[in-house]
């Protein structure tokens, strides 16, 4: 019950709570109304009788005295003046009787109060009324005489009195109702206006609104409390905007000096490149007409020392390509070129680069590319780096065994393999592994000369044509390096 | 069953034979008890008339002024009279004279009763009651017609009551309507 009532919006709850009280005082009230007529009908009903028979018992004393029953008769006759009373009889001082009123049977009259010794003078059974009344001579009971009432009449006017107070209730409550319904507004009416404020700041955010304020009672207090929370909002929100604000304004003035400084390390390092490349070339050019003797004949020590002078210059350019590679892509400055290319072509000229390097350390090197992997679109220089950098690495990092290159197409994917039985990695430092200038196990470094860099480049690489590269390697037993770029079948516009 | 047959007829004889000498009581019982029951009705009558009929002269019945009545010709009356008072109570107390024709103190009595036995007496006793606030009944036919208040008279074996307006008024005696309307009017004589 309880929680059907919590359930029900507060107008209802109002209007039922007013309605219960209305209802139980007009219904109560009502009852008393209706039990205290019936009462006072029943006892002016028996006055009224009682009034009559008195009448009659008192003009029918000498009749029963001096055994005039036609007197008797006659004083009962009187009685046709109140339709509602059916019969009459006058008893003699011994009971029995005297005169008779009405065709009502009399034969149950005699006994009719005979039970009854508490002194009750009257008796209602079923719809009939009977009431005695005794008659006096100087004290003395000489006679009764008897009444018998129909309560037709009197049941009549209960019941439309019954119906008249029914009606009154009906009309009570209804009035009860429409009053509840348009007074729970001064309570409600506050409420509900503070629930669609608050519903309407939730909704569009508004924390400028207010709720007004009716009352001076609880609601009141309670709907300037709300307005004041509200202030305490909008001034934290304020004061948090601006903050946030300011904020921002740092972060953005730190962010552009950042970028800024980005770039000009960029650029620096390309045009620092550049400029090193171009003193590099002629060493390493000139260098290379001196061992093909054009500057005269040159004796082993010369030539040996040259050679080494020519691949310390070849390293340096790599290195040098390299940073200039990274320091392109971290600018931002690298465009990847799609045109069509032969992708089984850029593999055997990669092959056929690193094939001298395989002869040199006896390693076996292995093509197997399937079919459909033919002419793709791409950025064919890119493409071929990334194949160069991984096969020289797993050349590099093989000391016996095989080098092996798979290829193969799957929809718009070319996915590569480059598999080597070579001294594999650790698992921890997979995760590092394509990080910039980082090269694996700092022990191993004087074995392995590299930049550190080649890695991080193939992966920006991959990555700038949509594709991925992945590892998969076991020490002592080899690695897998896989790359898949998205190689569409068709030229872009 | 044969066996009892006599027994039966022989009862049956019996039975009426005794119902015989029932009846034959009964009807002497009967006209005994006849008159004895025609004289207590006319002393309840009497008794009652104290009810119904207001003295003007004499101090009005109480408690403490007993009534008095004076009974002529049939010493019976008396004796019922006031055993009938006795079954009733005491109140109002009644005081019964029984008085003879020489009697002539009548004028503390308030009725006066002069049964047929003493027929030959009533004019006397008439003229001596002359114009006292003294109610006069009788049993006398055509008592009233004689100048009498009340008579009782017989009619289909009930006692019934007569009124002389005349007499009533002359001796300044009130009757209750109620007694007037249960009896017979009549109006003979002279108003004085």
């Amino acid at each position: 019950m309880i929680a059907f009532i919590n359930k029900l919006p507060i107008k209802t709850k109002i209007i039922l709570f007013i309605m219960i009280i209305s209802i139980i005082s007009i219904l109560l009230v009502g009852l008393v109304v209706v039990i205290y007529d019936n009462y006072r009908a029943r006892k002016d009903l028996v006055n009224d009788t009682t009034l009559l028979a008195q009448i009659i018992a008192n003009r029918s004393t000498a009749a029963l005295t001096f055994n005039e029953s036609r007197m008797a008769r006659e004083n009962l006759e009187a009685l046709q003046v109140k339709g509602s009373i059916i019969a009459g009889w006058i008893l003699d001082e011994a009971g029995n009787v005297f005169a008779t009123y009405g065709r009502y049977h009399s034969y149950t009259v005699k006994h009719l109060f005979k039970n009854d010794n508490a002194g009750n003078n009257y008796l209602f059974v079923e719809n009939m009324f009977y009431l005695r009344e005794p008659v006096k001579l100087d004290g003395k009971v000489i006679g009764t005489v008897i009444l018998l009432r129909h309560l037709r009449e009197f049941q009549l006017q209960q019941l439309i009195f019954s119906l008249i107070v029914i009606l009154v209730i009906i009309i009570a409550v209804l009035v009860a109702l429409l009053t509840s319904s348009y007074l729970q507004s001064i309570i409600s009416g506050p409420l509900l206006h503070l629930t669609e404020i608050a519903q309407n700041i939730v909704r569009q955010k508004k924390y400028s609104l207010r709720a007004n304020i009716h009352s001076d009672d609880e609601i009141g207090i309670l709907v300037t409390a709300f307005n004041n929370m509200l202030d305490m909002i909008e001034t934290q929100n304020r004061n948090l905007e601006q903050r946030v604000a300011e904020r921002t304004a740092e972060l953005v003035i730190a962010r552009d000096r950042a970028e800024s400084a980005d770039h000009v390390k960029s650029a620096f390092l390309a045009t620092m490149s550049h400029e090193l490349r171009t003193p590099l070339n002629s060493i390493i050019g000139f260098t290379g007409l001196v061992l093909q003797g054009l500057a005269g004949p040159l004796n082993k020590e010369q030539q040996k020392q040259l050679g080494m002078v020519q691949s310390s210059g070849q390293h340096l350019l790599t290195l040098i390509n390299d940073v200039l590679d990274i320091s392109k892509i971290e600018a931002n400055q690298v465009e990847i070129a799609i045109e069509p290319f032969d992708f089984r072509e850029s593999v055997k000229k990669i092959v056929h680069i690193v094939q001298p390097l395989a002869d040199t350390k006896n390693l076996q090197l292995n093509i197997d590319i399937h079919d459909g992997v033919d002419i793709v679109y791409g950025d064919c220089r890119r493409v071929e780096q990334i194949l160069l950098n991984l096969l020289s690495n797993a050349i590099k990092f093989t000391e016996k065994g095989e080098v092996r290159i798979e290829s193969e197409r799957n929809n718009a994917h070319i996915i590569t393999r480059v598999i080597d039985t070579g001294t594999g990695i650790k698992a921890e430092d997979i995760n590092t592994l394509f990080q910039p200038f980082h090269q694996l196990d700092t022990g191993l470094t004087r074995q392995y000369e590299g930049t550190g860099l080649g890695l991080a480049i193939c992966k920006k690489l991959v990555e700038l044509m949509g594709g991925t590269i992945t590892v998969q390697s076991e020490i002592g037993k080899g690695s897998m390096f896989e790359f898949i770029i998205l190689a569409t079948l068709e030229k872009k516009t | 069953m044969k066996t009892a047959l006599p027994i039966i007829a022989c009862t049956t004889v019996l039975k009426h034979v005794l119902i015989l000498l029932l009846l034959l009581h009964g009807i002497c019982y009967c006209q005994d008890t006849a008159s004895t029951l025609e004289n207590q009705v006319k002393a309840a009558y009497i008794y009652n008339f104290t009810k119904f009929v207001y003295w003007n002269t004499l101090p009005q019945i109480s408690v403490s002024t007993p009534v008095t009545i004076a009974i002529i010709g049939d010493e019976s009356i008396g004796p019922i009279l006031e055993r009938f008072l006795k079954a009733r109570g005491k109140v109002p107390p009644l005081l019964v004279k029984i008085i003879t024709t020489n009697d002539t103190n009548l004028t503390d009595c308030h009725i006066v009763y002069i049964s047929k036995f003493a027929t030959t007496k009533l004019p006397v006793l008439l003229k001596r009651i002359d114009n006292n606030s003294i109610l006069t009944v009788s049993d006398i036919s055509g008592f009233t017609a004689k100048g009498g208040m009340i008579g009782f008279y017989q009619d289909k074996g009930k006692i019934k009551i007569e009124i002389n307006m005349t007499a009533v008024t002359n001796a300044k005696l009130q009757i209750n309507a109620k007694l007037l309307e249960v009896a017979r009017i009549t109006w003979s004589g002279k108003i004085e």
